[in-house]
């Protein structure tokens, strides 16, 4: 009942802004999300105490294909962070005049309601579904939406490339299902299905859901869409792409892609975690040379990601568990930052890094925030990153201790360019007027650095959710 | 029986109607023929097989499926283009010759003879023939009524002179012998040559490579509204005759036969999808596209056993999206053109039908939850342990499919200062049509 109700509130209301001409669209959808976190919250407290969040009844019996939601602890931790972020894009969002609003909202609150259901799903063909959904409504809010002179090249390059990656899963899942005796999507049959394959079928059926996810999070050599398609799009959906779309794919790893194949990952999995290290230094090299906040932003998310990866395909208890804290921390992360970029680019009216300076002296308590979020994008103790990065090195130094210091460099890196862009926007002489922040966009970097501090310094709050996931 | 007599009677009455001067009630009467088909199918249901006619013709539970498919096809597509008929003037024509070839459409479904076929598929076509040529004052109409006329005659005895050589080989029309005949042993040379031909002529009559070259300039030149008949029961109803052809009677030659169909489905797969992404017109964009669906039909007769739930759900999924489709490309090429740019900006004086036209593209391109995705679902699952390396074909021309569909959303959701408005008929059909679209993931159970 818990699971139905909390994708079943935004899909209702992208339906209801999709069919009424007036209103006030920020506010009904923020008032959704504040409901969809009430019912999560409460949902939590109420299994604690007995009641069953799962659900499923059957679609398709012959295929064993079920609507099943589950209500476990990595459910609810991505579903909080997908209500979380949700809640800071509109509430960002509501400064900005935007045209013909009301679908814009009812576009957002569909891709929340479809990552609810992918994060939720307890049947793999169910988890496809939505996660091949969930492209339809950010590709219109880019199309319609998004800015820049290539818009529709770019939207059309990040919508076959992503559909493209995913057909590959299809095949995948549909593998697994076909080698049962009794054909069901249902996670628990296609775990042990999974488990049954040879190490040699296993790695191929690996090799095609990693490509799907590689693309979607994306991991170098698949990642070629991202940052024009980060370029392009509103804001909004940049940060939609970033803080949650993204978190399916690395999510699919720990749900879908460990349980089935653990064994073909060990034996011929090596070149994943190769490709997510490299991921991790080439997105650190390219972050290094950007000249744009918003593309640094974007290649550092790369190797955050890649980070991820690496970690969670190392198969580590530490791992799954440092994968999952670093998504949610990550997601915060992401839209926080990209709040700092917006918030910079309506002063400036543009992001050339090189070219501003003296914010701090202008607004102190901008700069300050700013500098805490940058801290925690540089895994600095005491914040969120840091603790999400640290599991993840470790479960990966059980695998190689080279490919730990490799990717240990990205922190090194990602210091060096998070600091060198700091610098050159906020230190030395102001050059350029810079209005005081207004009351939402103070409200909602503060809220993110509280966030990011009190889980880097109590970050037992999540992980006693997570523990013991398979 | 009775459903067969109700499809004959149809159009001898709507003739009647037109000569007592009842046009009116033209368009309810076939809403009811057709509904009370539907309903008879359903009363049916779960009947034992029936063999009526001196064994030509069969009620089997496939029969009944495939009708019922049929059935509501045709009304749906009445139900969008009953405008657009009754706009030419010479709707009891266009209305009979419609109802003939539902009537052919049937008995392809039911057939247990090849005579049968053979007659079914003559009745299925001739109308079509002078449907396709209809508009008489375009030359494109003319043009495309004649192309299909000689090809299709000229398949057609192709296809008769397969029968013709496999009852020399076997000795019999009737399927049940001719199955008996094929599985005992060795198959006769005769016989192959037979197969070979009656493959070829089926392979003209659904479109499929190398025999697809007729389909974009008789699909382009037809009315629209004709367009969409041949796109969605013609094509359904011939394959529905192949498949109990090919997977009921001819079932000892299939092992046989499946090298050849894989090869056919994958040229089919990768010529029907280039040439589909080059077309910048849209009708002759979808005549490529469709082309490509009829690969994916084609498939499911090597999927092994004689399961029809994965061709029936194809033919229905893709002929209620294709409708939908059809339905707002007619309304834009009245208004302007059938080209991709007469498309563009579409959504932002008819919000509506960009959006039923992109979930229909969508449905045909195979995005889920659209039942073009349970449609291509069930071709892969059955392919995936068999034919590895032709389902990572579909798949991959899928996603040239999925380019030259978002193309055409790309267009109407551009902004233009002067955009096309078009008149918007039939906005509850289509969004019944969209309910199906979605809908159907439920209702693959049944099917």
């Amino acid at each position: 009942m818990i699971a139905l109700s909390i994708f079943l509130i935004p899909l209702l209301t992208s339906f209801l802004l999709f069919n009424s001409k007036t209103g006030n669209a920020a506010k009904t959808a923020l008032t959704s999300l504040i409901l969809m976190l009430l019912v999560a919250i409460g949902g939590r407290v109420a299994t604690a105490y007995g009641l069953t969040g799962t659900l499923s009844f059957p679609l398709i019996s012959s295929i064993g294909f079920s609507f099943s939601l589950l209500w476990d602890g990595p459910a609810f931790l991505m579903v909080l962070l997908t209500i979380i972020a949700g809640l800071g894009i509109v509430y960002f969002s509501q400064d900005k005049e935007i045209h013909s609003s009301n679908r814009f909202y009812g576009w957002i609150m569909m891709m929340l309601s479809a990552m609810i259901v992918a994060f939720l799903a307890g049947d793999a063909l169910l988890f496809y579904l939505c996660y091949e959904w969930a492209l339809i409504p950010i590709f219109f809010l880019i199309l319609k939406w998004g800015h820049g002179e290539h818009l529709s090249k770019v939207t059309m390059r990040f919508f076959l490339y992503t559909l493209f990656g995913s057909l590959f899963m299809m095949l995948s899942l549909l593998y697994v299902h076909q080698s049962m005796a009794a054909p069901s999507f249902d996670m628990n049959a296609m775990w042990a299905a999974g488990k049954a394959l040879t190490a040699g079928e296993q790695g191929w059926v690996f090799a095609g859901l990693f490509i799907a996810f590689a693309v979607k999070m994306p991991v170098f050599p698949f990642h070629s869409w991202q940052p024009s398609t980060y370029d392009h799009a509103p804001i909004q959906g940049t940060m939609l792409l970033a803080a949650i779309m993204l978190k399916m794919a690395t999510f699919g790893l720990v749900r879908w892609a460990i349980p089935m194949t653990a064994v073909g990952i060990a034996e011929n999995g090596h070149w994943a975690i190769l490709l997510s290290v490299i991921s991790v230094v080439y997105a650190s090299f390219m972050a290094l040379t950007q000249k744009r906040l918003k593309m640094m932003i974007a290649y550092s998310s790369v190797a955050h990601v890649g980070m991820i990866s690496a970690g969670i395909l190392s198969n580590t208890d530490q791992g799954t568990v440092g994968g999952l804290f670093e998504m949610f921390s990550h997601g915060i992360l992401a839209v926080a930052m990209f709040v700092v970029y917006a918030i910079i680019e309506k002063r400036y009216g543009h992001d050339r890094m090189q070219e501003m300076g003296g914010i701090r002296t202008a607004a102190p308590a901008f700069a300050f925030l700013t500098f805490i979020l940058v801290m925690c994008n540089v895994a600095l103790p005491f914040t969120s990153g840091f603790v999400g990065e640290f599991l993840l090195l470790q479960s990966l130094a059980h695998y190689s201790l080279v490919y730990t210091a490799i990717a240990g460099l990205s922190v090194i890196l990602g210091a060096a360019y998070m600091l060198r862009g700091f610098q050159a926007m906020f230190l030395g002489g102001n050059t350029h007027a810079f209005k005081a922040l207004s009351k939402n966009e103070k409200n909602i970097l503060a809220i993110a650095v509280l966030l990011v501090i009190v889980l880097g310094v109590y970050p037992h709050s999540l992980l006693q959710l997570i523990q013991n996931v398979y | 029986m009775v459903i067969l007599l109700i499809s004959a009677l149809l159009g001898v009455s709507l003739l009647a109607l037109e000569i007592f001067k009842l046009r009116r009630w033209m368009m309810p009467l076939m809403v009811m023929a057709f509904l009370a088909i539907i309903g008879g199918t359903f009363a049916l249901w779960g009947m034992n097989e029936n063999v009526m006619m001196q064994g030509m013709i069969v009620m089997d539970a496939y029969a009944l499926r495939t009708t019922a498919v049929l059935a509501i096809l045709a009304l749906f597509w009445l139900l969008t283009q009953h405008q657009n008929i009754e706009k030419t003037g010479n709707s009891s024509d266009l209305y009979a010759l419609l109802a003939f070839s539902f009537c052919g459409a049937l008995l392809m479904t039911n057939f247990t003879n090849l005579v049968m076929l053979f007659l079914a598929i003559e009745i299925l076509s001739i109308p079509v023939y002078v449907l396709a040529a209809s508009n008489r004052s375009s030359l494109l109409s003319n043009e495309s009524g004649f192309k299909y006329f000689i090809l299709g005659s000229a398949a057609s005895a192709i296809l008769l002179f397969g029968i013709a050589l496999l009852y020399g080989a076997t000795g019999s029309f009737d399927l049940y012998t001719i199955h008996d005949a094929l599985m005992s042993g060795t198959i006769a040379p005769l016989s192959w040559v037979g197969l070979a031909m009656i493959l070829t002529g089926f392979g003209f009559k659904i479109s499929v490579a190398p025999f697809h070259f007729w389909a974009p300039d008789v699909y382009q030149g037809a009315p629209t509204p004709i367009t969409g008949w041949m796109a969605t029961v013609v094509k359904g109803a011939a394959i529905f005759g192949m498949y109990r052809l090919f997977k009921g009677a001819f079932d000892g030659a299939m092992p046989h036969l499946e090298g050849i169909l894989v090869i056919i489905i994958a040229i089919t797969l990768v010529i029907a999808n280039g040439m589909a992404s080059i077309q910048s017109n849209v009708k002759r964009m979808l005549a490529y596209s469709g082309v490509s669906h009829a690969a994916f039909m084609l498939a499911t007769m090597i999927i092994p056993g004689f399961d029809p739930q994965s061709i029936v759900l194809y033919v229905i999924s893709y002929g209620i999206s294709s409708l939908i489709v059809f339905s707002i490309m007619n309304q834009v090429g009245q208004t302007t053109g059938e080209e991709l740019n007469n498309f563009r900006a579409l959504s932002q004086e008819n919000p509506f039908s960009a959006a039923a036209m992109t979930i229909g593209l969508l449905s045909m391109a195979g995005i889920p939850p659209l039942a073009g995705f349970f449609g291509k679902y069930y071709v892969i699952s059955g392919l995936i342990s068999t034919h590895p390396g032709l389902t990572i074909i579909m798949i991959l021309t899928s996603v040239v499919g999925m380019y030259y569909y978002l193309k055409v959303i790309f267009a109407m959701y551009q902004k233009t200062s002067t955009p096309v408005v078009v008149e918007e008929n039939n906005k509850v059909v289509l969004s019944l049509g969209i309910i199906a679209l979605v809908a159907m993931m439920v209702a693959v159970q049944w099917m």
